[in-house]
């Protein structure tokens, strides 16, 4: 007979995004369930031991740790359910509840019955599989989230002469781990023609120790037999390699830093709609899926650059959860959100009609001063100028109730331009 | 110092490039708030970093803490520091923001634990 228990809201992971969702759904009067795989609370946020974490959300600057025991405390004097070194393995709409099912060593396997679940699962690393980088297949070759967990809270040192593959923040911030653990990092590879990491990180973690970043290159072959011995790097022509100008670094370890993908499974698992541009589930204005009560957020739902932003939205994600289960349903109407011009996709792609909302996005294009528009139709609902706007980093933007009176029915358009001069 | 020097802004994540047009004067251009300046006119003068690290400890268990600076170091320094701190053993139980080093090289800069532990 598997063990069986009951209560409001069953949260999958209590990293950033779990933690602020648990927290609002608490502070609504609801019986909320925590599960956590690891052995505390604090997701990915346990091993980013650097700092630069909460300037936004807590107006002070703060390491990875210390933001996720800000949230831990919290969630302590809440009185929050929270079971740690638990496996939530199956997730099950039922019509009437959502059925979680889960295992640990202490208690087996249990079933956790909720009115509604958070999915708040985080994301994987893509891998050499995924990019398809030829060559033997040596030992030595790491992702760079697994390098960092491997430096900062097993400590162990995985290489002594590194190249790193793509710009992404994680492989900036890990060339600077690496440096610092007396390893020579040899240069950052990346394929794009700009930095896929925010600008602070190129200068704190690259500059600062003279390493070079190939911009537009790519790892052409790994070589070496039982470790890595060196790769081979060239530049891109027209989007092939020019294989004329390849050259060889000798190093021992391989890095990468290539993209991260919402873990979805449990999300599949329950027969969610899974989003094409985000590969996380798609979520409606309220943050729920396309299965009743099964919402989803944070890194899990679309990767995020600041923790912040996922506080934020998970805050907000609980909210709606509570309205959830308060009423056992939505009724608002609402609008869908498109991605129009030089916008890669919107989060969420729905907004309710006549509410205010807080929509995330990423450019497809890099400029100074850029307006964002929101339109419907031939109308213009709001729109903003921004300082400044790079594919690399999401752009977050609170808009109020009364900019959206109007709009109801038609599907809206979030589009980006260049700002004209007057602006 | 009357040469321009354009600087990247570590601040926050939003990475103004400020130009520093006399430090002595403090006028820049570019950033979008004090901090922006501040740092800007500091990196002229005599740049410094947080440093982060991990330090090993007596517990079988939670082997390593994190820690950090609790304000920036001369970049100069950072090296000797993290040699410093690599041969350390941190005795459990420690608090979160309990000092693990005082004033070093008398630069008026404390190492801290981030988060503290018990032992297990």
């Amino acid at each position: 007979m598997i063990e069986r228990q009951e209560c409001d809201v069953v949260v999958v992971g209590g990293g950033a995004a779990g933690m602020a969702g648990a927290l609002a759904c608490h502070e609504q009067g609801l019986r909320v369930t925590v599960i956590e795989r690891e052995e505390s609370l604090g997701g990915i946020l346990l091993q980013c031991i650097h700092n630069g974490f909460g300037l936004h959300h807590f107006g002070e600057e703060l390491t990875g740790p210390e933001y996720a025991l800000r949230f831990r405390q919290s969630v302590e004097e809440s009185g929050i359910h929270v079971c740690c070194r638990t496996t939530a393995f199956r997730l099950e709409d039922k019509g009437s509840y959502r059925s979680v099912m889960t295992c640990s060593g202490e208690h087996g396997v249990r079933e956790y019955r909720a009115k509604a679940v958070i999915l708040s699962v985080g994301c994987r690393e893509r891998n050499r599989g995924n990019i398809g980088i030829p060559g033997t297949r040596p030992a030595g070759v790491f992702t760079a989230g697994l390098a960092q967990r491997l430096t900062n809270i097993d400590g162990y040192i995985p290489g002594r002469r590194v190249v790193i593959v793509g710009s992404g923040d994680i492989g900036l911030i890990m060339a600077r781990r690496m440096t610092w653990l007396g390893a020579k990092v040899l240069g950052v590879v990346e394929i794009m023609p700009t930095c896929s990491g925010l600008l602070r990180n190129v200068v704190q973690c690259l500059e600062d120790f003279d390493i070079p970043l190939y911009l537009g290159h790519v790892v052409t072959k790994i070589i070496g037999a039982d470790r890595v011995r060196a790769v081979e790097v060239g530049p891109m022509r027209d989007g092939e390699v020019d294989t004329s100008a390849v050259f060889r670094l000798d190093c021992d370890t391989l890095l990468l830093s290539v993209g991260l993908v919402p873990e979805h499974d449990l999300a599949q698992d329950a027969q969610a709609e899974i989003s094409p541009d985000t590969n996380g589930p798609i979520v409606d204005a309220n943050w729920m899926t396309s299965v009743p009560g099964v919402f989803a957020c944070g890194n899990g739902l679309h990767v995020h650059d600041l923790v912040d932003d996922v506080s934020h939205e998970s805050r907000l994600c609980g909210l709606s959860v509570a309205d959830f289960v308060r009423v056992g349903g939505f009724d608002n109407e609402q609008l869908t959100v498109n991605a129009g011009t030089n916008v890669k996709y919107v989060m969420p792609g729905k907004i309710a009609s006549g509410r205010g909302c807080s929509l995330s996005f990423r450019s497809l294009i890099e400029c100074e001063k850029a307006t964002c528009t929101l339109r419907q139709g031939p109308n213009i609902l709001v729109s903003k100028t921004l300082r400044f706007v790079r594919p690399a980093e999401m752009i977050r933007w609170d808009i109020t109730t009364e900019k959206l009176k109007g709009a109801c029915g038609e599907p809206v358009e979030l589009s980006l331009g260049k700002a004209t001069n007057d602006e | 110092m009357s040469d321009a020097r354009t600087i990247t802004c570590i601040r926050c994540p939003r990475g103004c490039r400020v130009t520093v047009l006399s430090v002595d004067d403090r006028k820049a251009s570019g950033q979008t708030c004090k901090l922006g300046l501040e740092y800007a006119l500091e990196e002229c003068r005599c740049p410094r970093r947080t440093v982060t690290a991990v330090v090993r400890t007596d517990n079988e268990k939670i082997r390593y803490l994190p820690v950090k600076t609790d304000k920036p170091l001369k970049k100069s320094l950072i090296v000797p520091l993290l040699r410093q701190l690599y041969t350390m053993k941190v005795c459990l139980p420690v608090e979160s923001g309990g000092v693990i080093m005082t004033d070093f090289r008398q630069t008026g800069v404390n190492v801290v634990v981030s988060v503290g532990a018990e032992p297990i």
